[in-house]
């Protein structure tokens, strides 16, 4: 018996199987270890403010030298993450992604009544009682990154808005 | 030797399943934005960017080139790996990018490697935007970028010399004009003067 066609079917097959596993894992696979970057840099008991990039900046492809970043790491597997900042007077944007690298949630500064944002991230089958009137972002994966930008324009400007961003908090709110 | 035999088919069945299969993923990943993406000129660009509308090839060459990238409806980026002729963008080359200003509340051009971070230069000058540019106060004055590894005069974005590069376009909290018309709106020119291993003009 030619058993030829069947090791045809099985290459194809697994060929196919290989495929789509490696195009559904390099996104999670990216971000955790991004993740683990920003962990090892300090993101993952705190905020971690970092100033502008330049070329030693290795955390992230493709950052922007006009943004000072800060970072927190989410874990909805230990509770939900009450995000707390004030809002600079330049452009400003809170931003959260979900563990695919989806950006499952934005708003900047224009988009905030006042000069405070709080945010609660939370699983959509987590009940939070204390938080009523907050706004409530949805994150469609346990672990996640919160990432706000500040646009600066030269140094005495970063040096004027740094103090302000550095008010921001990410607290991980116990069961 | 019948087992030999099964026993080298089988290895021959997972290193082509292996090959082939993780081949033309990353092919079609590192494609997939300028396949299903938004082409103006040298510029590309995908309003699935950040989105969880996003097809798995286009996140997953997000994710290698642009992680943590915004949705469509914070931020636009378009990237151009090319000049206007469609000749890749390379260190050993001056080019000029010319433009006006871009109806967004903020916009930046940014030189990248082929490593897809920044690069070193004396100037620690990575980007110019329309502040650097002078635009704010001049909103309709015609701006000139020099992208090259040697110095310029005026506007020098540094690139490597032996090294390709890439070029992103931002633009944060872009107008429904933009938005509405990606594959039309006015973008920078980005035009080749001439490079220094074959002195060639254009």
């Amino acid at each position: 018996m030619k058993t030829w066609p069947l090791w045809i079917a099985a290459a194809f097959v697994l060929t196919v199987i290989v495929h789509i596993l490696t195009t559904l894992l390099v996104p999670p696979a990216i971000m955790s270890v991004a993740m683990i970057r920003m962990a090892d840099a300090g993101a993952a008991d705190r905020v971690l403010h970092t100033p502008p990039p330049d070329a030693s900046s290795r955390t992230v492809v493709r950052p922007s030298p006009d943004l000072a970043y800060s970072i927190c790491l989410f874990d909805m597997s230990e509770g939900p993450m009450l995000v707390k900042a004030t809002v600079p007077d330049t452009y400003w944007s809170v931003s959260a992604f979900a563990h695919n690298t989806d950006n499952f949630f934005v708003v900047n500064d224009q988009q905030i009544q006042g000069d405070k944002l709080e945010l609660l991230i939370r699983r959509e089958k987590d009940e939070v009682a204390g938080f009523e009137g907050i706004p409530v972002s949805f994150a469609p994966t346990d672990k996640g990154v919160v990432l706000m930008r500040m646009l600066v324009t030269d140094r005495d400007n970063y040096l004027e808005l740094d103090p302000i961003r550095r008010n921001a908090t990410c607290e991980t709110l116990s069961r | 030797m019948s087992r030999f035999s099964t026993l080298f088919k089988l290895i021959g069945v997972v290193l082509f399943a292996l090959v082939i299969g993780a081949g033309s993923a990353w092919w079609m990943i590192l494609g997939a934005v300028q396949a299903s993406g938004v082409q103006n000129g040298p510029w590309y660009t995908s309003t699935a960017i950040g989105s969880a509308a996003s097809d798995p090839y286009t996140r997953a060459q997000i994710a290698l080139t642009g992680l943590l990238a915004l949705n469509k409806s914070e931020a636009i980026y378009f990237t151009a790996t090319e000049d206007g002729e469609g000749r890749p963008l390379r260190g050993s080359c001056t080019y000029e990018v010319t433009g006006r200003n871009l109806a967004a509340r903020w916009w930046s051009i940014t030189a990248y490697g082929s490593d897809h971070y920044l690069m070193g230069n004396e100037a620690e000058r990575y980007s110019y935007n329309v502040a650097s540019l002078g635009l704010r106060f001049a909103p309709i004055a015609k701006w000139r970028i020099n992208v090259s590894a040697e110095e310029q005069q005026s506007n020098w974005l540094p690139v490597k010399a032996n090294d390709f590069f890439s070029l992103t376009l931002r633009l944060y909290n872009p107008s429904q004009q933009i938005l509405g018309n990606l594959e039309g709106v006015g973008l920078p020119e980005i035009r080749r003067l001439g490079c220094s291993s074959d002195g060639a003009t254009s």
